[in-house]
């Protein structure tokens, strides 16, 4: 009974952990993981460093797409590293067994809570397999216990999992992970709960996220500058430095791009973005471009990653899904060479595709905020002017923050709310009384603020 | 002895094979429908065993006979739900004696846009299923390795670039690997799609300024085009790069370069520069031209050999009076191009026509001769739009091809479950993969 204690409490403390805690990490790294039964896919788990561990953890990876069994499998992992030490340990003698096995244990989910996938810790738990088996080959010695071996060994277990419920690093990985999830299936609302002002000021990585999300819900214009929004780069995401946000960036431009019904270039990115995972691609990936290619009338195309993915454990009822679709959708014509060679192109400028998908009739109910938010950023008013003139007349009142820019910019195509005059006014007024901080403070939440002092 | 398992056991075998038996089969006259098509293909000698499946994934078996050159393949298949069987009317495959080049090298891919996570070049014994890498981009730190080539297929020698920090163009030879980056000497221009001399000293290179767009819908999803592009020439015994204003100016594009078989000619497509090329790229048609080549040296001024208003041309490969090359509605890169065809060009009377026995309704495209002339390696887009894929074709020397076939692989289902596309694929006279260790020195280095 008091041997069931610990490798109990690390079950079911690890599992409850991950799965309150980490549920989204988990999903997430499912999405960016691969196990195809395909020759391809072992030739190159095969290649790999420590192929054993590899494959074991890309196999057990596949059932982290419901975090309850991803949870599960962690606490087993943690729960038969301890028992695996213990066994060793204990046909040594020692009299701390449990501590050091609790303290082993602990390590590795302290690690394991922070990696992206389960491999070191599968490959921890090979080793020691191998080292328990081995241990059954020497004598035992028989020790007495150390008295405070059970209860150390259980603070040891609290601390770990303390240490994982409080770290700010597993924190930001789990909010990270939930904006993925929300930006790539557009569970908006559950974007914007998880990414409030707050949090985008600490981290402003999300901030193009948090705007997604608010112009998908129709609120850009009003709510935007709730946000830290300091350059046109905090809408969408144009500009990125170094491997992490250019991850970021490609997968903001494939969720933005699906959510525009631009399913070109959202297929565009998630490819770019697949190049930046592990493998080169991943499950997620897999399931986007089956979307995508659903969507897209390609149902060939769409078959093919169909089949790719019926190689995997789990995407039979997936699979049957999308095949129900496409049989009864009907397929994209291929057009002619002629009508393809005048199809715009997708450049670097977000302004530019949003001007060139409007005109191609691709457009989403956002497309219009997202537009004059982006004009309203770069300051132009003769271009607020122009496009205000061509897409006021669709709204039923202008939103606050585009009327915050007309008045500003003393642009009259449109109705500007009384509230809007008043508070420019007091603007105006405040601009002479007050400092710089105390004006931020007084108006952060208007465009006057970023009209003001961020051009 | 009381046995009572036994008749247990026995009933519940034939019941069993009651519960299996397949249905009497229905013979039908009509051929299997099976992928890939490779009823009536021609295939050279101890070429690998075609493998194929029904195209509505029935089970089937396969019973092979021969008979003096020529395979019958007799096909039965099974519903899966009903367990009827249908025996289909036999399909023939034709073997050809005219040998074939025992290897083939390529690059594997993903098909996908700016960037890439693993690619290498491979290649692969046609008698076997056995494909080995020669050099991947493992080797040079995830960087591009591209543009391989052999003098002739002469696998002793072998060209590739490395793109990216401290890259360069790689010439292999026996067991020496040495890396140069053609930018630092000569007019500093970078190489990218060779053609090398037959006398093996020189090769001519094409250089390019590559852009990609996409296209915001529509079938096609990248557009790859050149801003410019010019024709060097490399020395390789004095390591020296020249150009002559004729094939390298700003008011043209040159590029494909690809040399007659005696090396007096060096054919190569060549359209006139534009500004803003994207927007205007229905109008860019490359033609193709030659320029005279003799003593190590360009002589003269190009002249025209085809042109076509409503195409334009790219990968021109000479087979003794025979050039086949691409064409496409337009643009310089074909396999993005669903209408790039294949064409025939007899050089003798310079009549140009697709080849019909070739071509398909998606991307059909680059393409290399045996040694012999008797072989076409091309590579195409016809299974699924997207992911290149190869095909071999018998040709008479007479302007006729045979039906082509897919490259066999152990299971065709490999061509589905593969995710990469084969690119530049070249025969070779034997196997490069030798090179693998002395590019691996080089990088390492």
């Amino acid at each position: 009974m008091r041997k069931a204690v610990i490798p109990v409490l690390l079950l079911l403390g690890v599992f409850l952990v991950s799965w309150l805690c980490q549920p989204f990490t988990l999903i997430c790294q499912e999405y960016e993981g691969l196990f195809l039964a395909t020759p391809d896919a072992w030739a190159r788990a095969f290649a790999q460093p420590f192929p054993l561990s590899g494959i074991l953890s890309d196999f057990l990876i596949q059932f982290y797409r419901d975090p309850v069994y991803g949870a599960l499998i962690t606490a087993v992992i943690v729960a038969l590293v301890f028992l695996l030490l213990r066994g060793i340990l204990s046909r040594r003698g020692l009299p701390v067994t449990d501590t050091l096995s609790a303290l082993g244990a602990g390590v590795l989910w302290f690690f394991l809570a922070r990696s992206p996938e389960p491999k070191p810790a599968v490959a921890a738990l090979l080793i020691l397999l191998g080292l328990w088996l081995l241990s059954l080959l020497l004598p035992v010695r028989k020790g007495k216990a150390w008295r405070a071996d059970l209860p150390v060994a259980a603070a040891l277990v609290l601390a770990a999992a303390a240490g994982t419920v409080f770290s700010p690093a597993v924190q930001r990985t789990e909010r990270f992970s939930r904006v993925k999830r929300d930006a790539l299936y557009g569970v908006w609302d559950d974007l914007l709960k998880a990414v409030p002002p707050s949090v985008a000021e600490k981290d402003g990585e999300l901030t193009p996220f948090a705007l997604l999300a608010l112009s998908a819900k129709g609120q850009l214009g009003e709510k935007m500058f709730s946000y830290p929004v300091y350059s046109e780069n905090d809408l969408d995401m144009c500009d990125y430095d170094g491997n992490a946000e250019y991850y970021t960036s490609l997968l903001f431009k494939a969720a933005l791009y699906q959510h525009l019904g631009c399913y070109n270039e959202a297929v565009h990115n998630y490819c770019q973005w697949a190049t930046q995972l592990r493998k080169g691609t991943g499950f997620i990936v897999l399931r986007k471009l089956v979307e995508m290619y659903c969507l897209l009338g390609d149902y060939t195309l769409m078959e093919k990653y169909c089949r790719v993915l019926d190689h995997s454990l789990l995407h039979r009822s997936y699979v049957k899904y999308y095949r129900a679709q496409a049989a009864q959708g009907e397929a994209h014509a291929t057009e002619p060479a002629a009508v393809r060679s005048v199809i715009p192109v997708i450049s670097h400028d977000p302004l530019y595709n949003l001007l060139q998908l409007e005109s191609a009739g691709i457009h989403a109910a956002s497309s219009a905020d997202r537009t004059l938010a982006t004009i309203l950023l770069r300051g132009n008013p003769a271009q607020l002017r122009s496009v205000l003139e061509r897409l006021g007349p669709s709204y039923e009142r202008i939103p606050k923050h585009f009327q915050e820019a007309m008045v500003f910019y003393g642009i009259r195509s449109g109705n500007v709310d009384a509230s809007v005059v008043e508070r420019y006014s007091a603007f105006v007024e405040d601009l002479q009384l007050l400092t710089d901080e105390q004006l931020i403070e007084r108006y952060r939440d208007t465009a006057f603020i970023y009209l003001q002092y961020a051009l | 002895m009381h046995r009572p398992w036994f008749p247990a056991t026995l009933f519940l075998l034939v019941l069993l094979g009651t519960g299996c038996a397949r249905v009497a089969f229905e013979d039908s006259a009509q051929l299997p429908p099976i992928v890939p098509d490779y009823a009536g293909v021609t295939v050279p000698e101890g070429m690998a065993a075609l493998s194929f499946e029904m195209a509505d994934g029935r089970p089937f078996r396969v019973e092979r006979r021969r008979d003096g050159d020529t395979l019958f393949f007799s096909v039965r298949a099974w519903d899966r739900k009903t367990r009827r069987g249908v025996r289909y009317a036999p399909f023939k495959v034709y073997v050809s004696q005219d040998p074939i080049d025992p290897y083939i090298a390529y690059r594997l891919i993903e098909p996908s846009y700016e960037g890439w996570k693993e690619m290498g070049l491979y290649t692969r014994e046609l008698a076997t299923f056995r494909e080995h890498p020669i050099v991947t981009n493992r080797d040079n730190r995830g960087g591009c390795v591209n543009c391989h080539h052999f003098p002739s297929g002469d696998p002793s020698r072998m060209m590739f670039h490395a793109r990216g920090a401290g890259g360069g163009t790689v010439f292999l030879e026996g067991d020496d690997a040495r890396l140069i980056n053609l930018t630092t000497v000569g007019p500093r221009k970078q190489g990218v799609y060779p053609a090398w001399h037959p006398s093996g000293r020189y090769i001519a290179f094409s250089s390019n300024a590559t852009h990609q767009s996409f296209p915001i819908y529509g079938h096609q999803q990248v557009e790859v085009y050149d801003q410019s592009s010019d024709l060097i020439l490399m020395d390789l015994q004095t390591d020296s790069v020249s150009v002559r204003p004729s094939v390298c100016g700003d008011a043209r594009m040159e590029t494909f370069p690809a040399w007659s078989p005696d090396g007096s000619e060096l054919y190569f497509c060549v359209a006139d520069s534009l500004s803003d090329v994207v927007d205007n790229r229905s109008r860019v048609h490359y033609r193709l031209e030659a320029i005279a080549f003799r003593d190590g040296q360009f002589d003269g001024d190009p002249y025209p050999v085809w042109q076509c208003d409503t195409l334009s041309v790219s990968f021109p490969r000479v087979n003794g009076k025979w050039m086949l090359f691409t064409a496409a509605a337009y643009g310089t890169f074909p396999i993005w191009h669903p209408e790039a065809d294949l064409y025939l060009m007899d050089l003798e009377t310079g009549e140009a026509a697709p080849a019909e026995a070739l071509n398909s309704l998606e991307s059909d495209s680059y393409h290399s001769w045996s040694s012999n002339g008797r072989w076409l390696l091309f590579s195409s887009r016809r299974l699924d739009g997207r992911y290149t894929r190869l095909y071999i074709a018998h040709f008479d020397g007479e302007g006729h091809f045979s039906k082509p076939f897919l490259l066999p692989q152990k299971r065709y289902s490999h061509n589905v479950l593969r995710l990469k596309s084969y690119n530049v694929p070249e025969f070779v006279k034997g196997d490069p993969g030798r090179h693998s260790r002395a590019v691996s020195r080089l990088f390492a280095q």
